[in-house]
């Protein structure tokens, strides 16, 4: 597109600009290596202007009076004021110094603002720094980190699969740099595949997120992967119980560079006659930023990551390869306005056999590749008080999705010529999505309209978005969002089986029998700054339709699918969190939150609780810095999971004038008859983690930092629970008076200590 | 004034016992109704099994007297229907032709309860291997206990198949594999003819028995099913 054309749009859509107005551009970068600082907030002290830093911490801002003070602040930074008398004909640089970070800068980071970009509402942002002081199992985890966002629930504390304001995890989408990746886990959804030491900060945008986003239901979490710092070669290594991680970055002005490598170091017992450890992984990240610092104009990612368990040549295997590489190029960067084009493939790939499977297919064989590759373009442009946002992105999905019933075959026989299947679809499409967004600010008040299609295979949908923020008083910002989100296509897998390996994925192209997943969402954020004390209350709602997931083995009622079940959403909840910070040296820091929250769906004619609802959710956490000393300490009660309870049993003899032997192998021999879904619940988890990290340093920069933690202190963490026939392996389930009933916990979790050591040079 | 620790004290107390109970189960009712059947292409009648399964009492299911049974089953395509009548102590029987391709609908009251289920008779079963009305088996070979027999079949309107005397490797007693293997017990030459009984079933009888871990109804009002199925017969000759 000529600079011309744009500026002809331009004039056509956005309204007259205060011609005393002029364009300050720059980039926010680190003191120590220019690394791009993404998502900063800056605001003008008299106009009362405000942007924000992109993903190469670049921004733009319309200064309409002149002298101005410019004030920056970014989580995790010291923040700043530059006197801004002209507007710099060359593009300004801003660096910022690392803060201190306590738990409360992540509830109000920025004094209420005008910025133009609403994504704020109902989002949370947790710098890697910080996702430290979180007491880690075995390591720190970009998800399991999570735990602080009242937004973020987990199955179990052996699940770092995150669901979101009542939503299974399968319905949020996640990104690494931007670029959308499947299953970011290793086997048994356990732990995340994104290497902690390769990561700068996490982003949590709950839905209605904004339009320029889509494909996700419930929500978005995008890790932003770290950048090298210029003219400095930095390194720097990490260990902990289960892996080896490894990272170096350096650059000069041209490029920056950084790579992270991690791996499962008990593979090498392998060199031990007779041992065997027939498991294995290694994830990998790499990135590199282009163009000055001052004026970055792209980014490339590149992600893998590897599995491999079992013995292939035993017929017994499961491989989980993940590989993602991305990139952005600004192709248009003048002062008000930008266009920025992306691409990226991204491919996962899943192949083993006789893999333990879901309880109602047994163990399978494994065929699965999920592969897309996509490109975009973004158009922003802004004046004093508007913003226009347009977009589109087009992409080609290709599926293999095969899943069939492993046969066992008894010596001398031969494996049958055909094998019942699960799935078995091989699809290709092309996907379409195009967005419009008009943001204006009215005095204290700014508005966002924006509008969303996504359309494939024939079917499309429209999504309206609404996004209003209220700068109610200095300290006081109100916020809220109604809109729709859409997702063409279900990726289905078992919500709660961690540690088990049976998640199998299937893939389900909406059209004539499987819906499209639509939900309606509304929300309402308060965030106020009354240092010491910092709070946010958030208010929620939604409604959906088309949403699908593995049909559970209480549901007894045949459906069209026989493997899924689709039907209705609703949810509605209230998160409320608050955080006090010593106000004179910030070293400590305690915050607290509370959810109440309901998440129900219809499946037949009656509403029902989710399979993950829970209804209370209290979370506490502290943080303490006494010279190199951190302690940290993190408290989760909430209230139990929905249980089906067994109401009866059935006989023996079987259906007349069928012949007998009917009952099939591995179903109970008095088959069980379940009451009302979900209509019962386990009692209540508690848990208390605690940590500590001592670091010390010395010439040259160096900084070793030890960490010690235990998780689930008192041992009192309460897995969810399965029916007699699951593979649990936990505690038999008791009525209040004592008696057993035929639930058991999926495991029962003794206190995990944690040592780490990190080196950082 | 107590101190933060000692304040969360109690908390921490309460959370441990707490932790491990299910909580709030419904009041289920003590009993509910119970019907098994499965509708035979070609059949004049259908034997229907009517009961409740009770709480107290796991694994049985009462049986239903004829006084508290009042059953109809319908051809909803043709409209005759067939009031059912006892049989014996458990069973019941309906006297209506079962028209392959046609769908079924059994309704009326067990006890108080207000019970209904539909279901649609496969069309068609073909059986394209083995061959012919006979299935010819060489004599065993060795001291093998089994042999194995190829099949390829396909059936409109059924998802499952099972064979009396037969069963599927690895040791399944249905299977939903058109193509495949059944296994017979080793018969010896001369052997009288035995006839093998191969059944067709629709989805309402598989996923009644043969989904795993539990069993689906499709009885509204009660549990159980009420199912279709095409059956075949071949005879098996040793020589």
């Amino acid at each position: 597109m000529s600079r011309l054309l744009l500026a002809t749009l331009l004039a056509g859509v956005l309204p007259p600009v205060n011609l005393g107005a002029q364009t300050l551009s720059g980039t926010i970068v680190a003191v120590e290596g220019a690394t791009p600082i993404a998502g900063a907030t800056l605001t003008t002290m008299r106009s009362r202007q405000a942007t924000a830093s992109d993903r190469l911490g670049r921004f733009t801002l319309t200064m309409s009076i002149l002298p101005d003070t410019l004030v920056v602040s970014a989580i995790g930074w010291q923040p700043d004021t530059m006197p801004i008398g002209l507007v710099p004909s060359e593009a300004l640089t801003i660096r910022l110094s690392r803060a201190v970070l306590i738990m409360a800068d992540l509830l109000a980071v920025a004094a209420p603002s005008r910025r133009l970009d609403l994504a704020e509402h109902g989002q949370w942002t947790m710098p890697l720094a910080h996702a430290r002081a979180i007491p880690p199992a075995v390591e720190t985890d970009v998800f399991r980190a999570l735990a602080f966002v009242p937004a973020v629930t987990f199955s179990s504390p052996l699940s770092a699969r995150p669901s979101m304001r009542g939503y299974d995890a399968q319905d949020v989408t996640t990104r690494i740099d931007g670029f959308e990746i499947l299953n970011l886990y290793h086997l048994g959804r356990v732990f995340s595949s994104f290497p902690a030491d390769a990561a700068e900060q996490i982003t949590v945008s709950t839905a209605p997120y904004p339009a320029n986003h889509g494909g996700s239901i419930a929500g978005i979490i995008d890790i932003s992967g770290r950048t090298g710092q210029l003219d400095r070669l930095h390194a720097g290594a990490g260990w902990s119980y289960g892996s080896l991680s490894a990272y170096a970055g350096g650059g000069g002005p041209g490029i920056r560079y950084f790579a992270n490598t991690r791996m499962f170091y008990w593979k090498a017992l392998d060199l031990v006659p007779n041992l065997e450890v027939p498991y294995h992984f290694e994830d990998l990240y790499a990135g590199a930023v282009f163009g000055t610092p001052e004026r970055p104009r792209g980014r490339i990612t590149v992600f893998a990551t590897q599995d491999r368990a079992g013995k292939i040549d035993q017929r017994s295997y499961l491989h989980w390869d993940n590989l993602m590489t991305g990139g952005r190029w600004r192709i248009l960067d003048q002062g008000a306005a930008s266009l920025e084009a992306s691409a990226s493939v991204s491919r996962f790939t899943q192949r083993g056999e006789d893999v333990p499977g879901l309880y109602s297919i047994a163990n399978t064989d494994i065929r699965n590749q999920f592969s897309r590759s996509a490109a975009g373009l973004d158009l922003v442009a802004t004046s004093a008080i508007s913003r226009l946002g347009l977009g589109l992105s087009l992409g080609w999905r290709s599926v293999t999705n095969r899943i069939v019933e492993s046969v066992e075959i008894p010596d001398g026989m031969e494996r049958p010529p055909f094998e019942f299947p699960a799935a078995d679809l091989a699809a290709e499409r092309w996907e379409f999505g195009t967005y419009l967004n008009l943001a204006r600010q009215l005095g204290p008040i700014t508005i966002e309209g924006a509008v969303r299609i996504d359309a494939a295979a024939g079917q499309r949908t429209t999504q309206p978005r609404i996004h209003a923020r209220w700068a109610a008083a200095p300290r006081v910002e109100l916020s809220a969002a109604v809109g729709r989100t859409s997702r063409l296509y279900h990726v289905l897998s078992e919500s709660r089986s961690e540690p088990e390996f049976d998640f199998l994925d299937f893939w389900l192209s909406s059209g004539d029998s499987i819906p499209a997943a639509v939900v309606d969402h509304g929300s309402v954020d308060l965030r106020l700054d009354l240092s010491p004390v910092v709070a946010r209350l958030s208010l929620y709602r939604s409604s959906g339709n088309g949403l699908g997931e593995l049909r559970p083995s209480h549901a007894q009622r045949p459906t069209s699918q026989a493997l899924f079940r689709f039907g209705q959403s609703r949810t509605s909840g209230l998160e409320a969190q608050l955080a006090i910070r010593n106000s004179d040296g910030a070293l400590q820091s305690a915050s607290i939150s509370y959810v109440l929250s309901r998440s129900e769906r219809r499946w037949n004619d009656d509403w029902v609780p989710w399979a993950l609802d829970r209804r209370h959710h209290l979370r506490a956490f502290t943080q303490v810095r006494t010279g190199g000393w951190a302690w940290s300490g993190a408290f989760d009660l909430a209230s139990g999971l929905p249980v089906t309870p067994i109401a009866y049993t059935l006989p023996v003899p079987g259906v007349p004038d069928i012949p007998p032997g009917t009952t099939a192998s591995g179903r109970a021999a008095t088959p069980p008859v379940y009451g009302t879904e979900h209509s019962a619940a386990t009692s209540g988890t508690f848990r208390f983690d605690i940590g500590t990290q001592y670091s010390f340093g010395g010439a040259n920069r160096r900084r070793f930092t030890l960490g010690l933690a235990i998780i689930n202190l008192f041992g009192t963490a309460v897995a969810p629970f399965g029916d007699f026939m699951s593979q649990a392996a936990g505690a038999y389930a008791t009525d209040p008076a004592g008696n057993s009933l035929p639930y058991r916990r999926l495991f029962d979790l003794p206190p995990i200590p944690t040592f780490t050591l990190r080196a950082d040079f | 004034m107590a101190t933060p620790l000692r304040q969360l004290v109690p908390i921490v107390m309460a959370g441990i016992t707490a932790c491990g109970h299910i909580v709030d189960p419904p009041a289920e009712p003590a009993r509910i109704p119970f019907v098994e059947a499965a509708l035979i292409a070609g059949f004049a009648t259908t034997t229907v099994r009517v009961g409740w399964l009770d709480r107290q009492l796991p694994g049985t299911n009462i049986p239903a007297p004829a006084t508290a049974v009042d059953l109809t089953l319908a051809n909803e395509t043709t409209g005759q229907s067939s009031r059912l009548a006892p049989h014996n102590d458990t069973l019941f029987v309906a006297t209506l032709p079962i028209l392959a391709g046609h769908r079924y609908r059994l309704a009326g009251r067990i006890g108080d309860a207000a019970i209904h289920a539909s279901t649609t008779v496969p069309e068609q079963f073909i059986i394209d291997a083995p061959a012919g009305d006979s299935i010819i088996l060489a004599a065993p070979i060795g001291d093998a206990l089994t042999t194995a027999i190829d099949y390829r079949w396909h059936a409109f309107g059924a998802t499952a198949f099972v064979v009396d005397s037969a069963w599927f490797p690895p040791g399944q007693p249905a299977t939903r594999a058109p193509i495949g293997q059944m296994i017979v017990a080793r018969r010896r030459a001369g052997t009288p003819i035995r006839q093998l009984r191969i059944v067709a079933v629709n989805r309402d009888l598989d996923e009644y028995l043969y989904r795993m871990p539990a069993p689906a109804s499709n009885v509204f009002g009660g549990f159980g099913v009420v199912g279709a199925a095409i059956a075949v017969e071949r005879s098996l000759v040793t020589r």
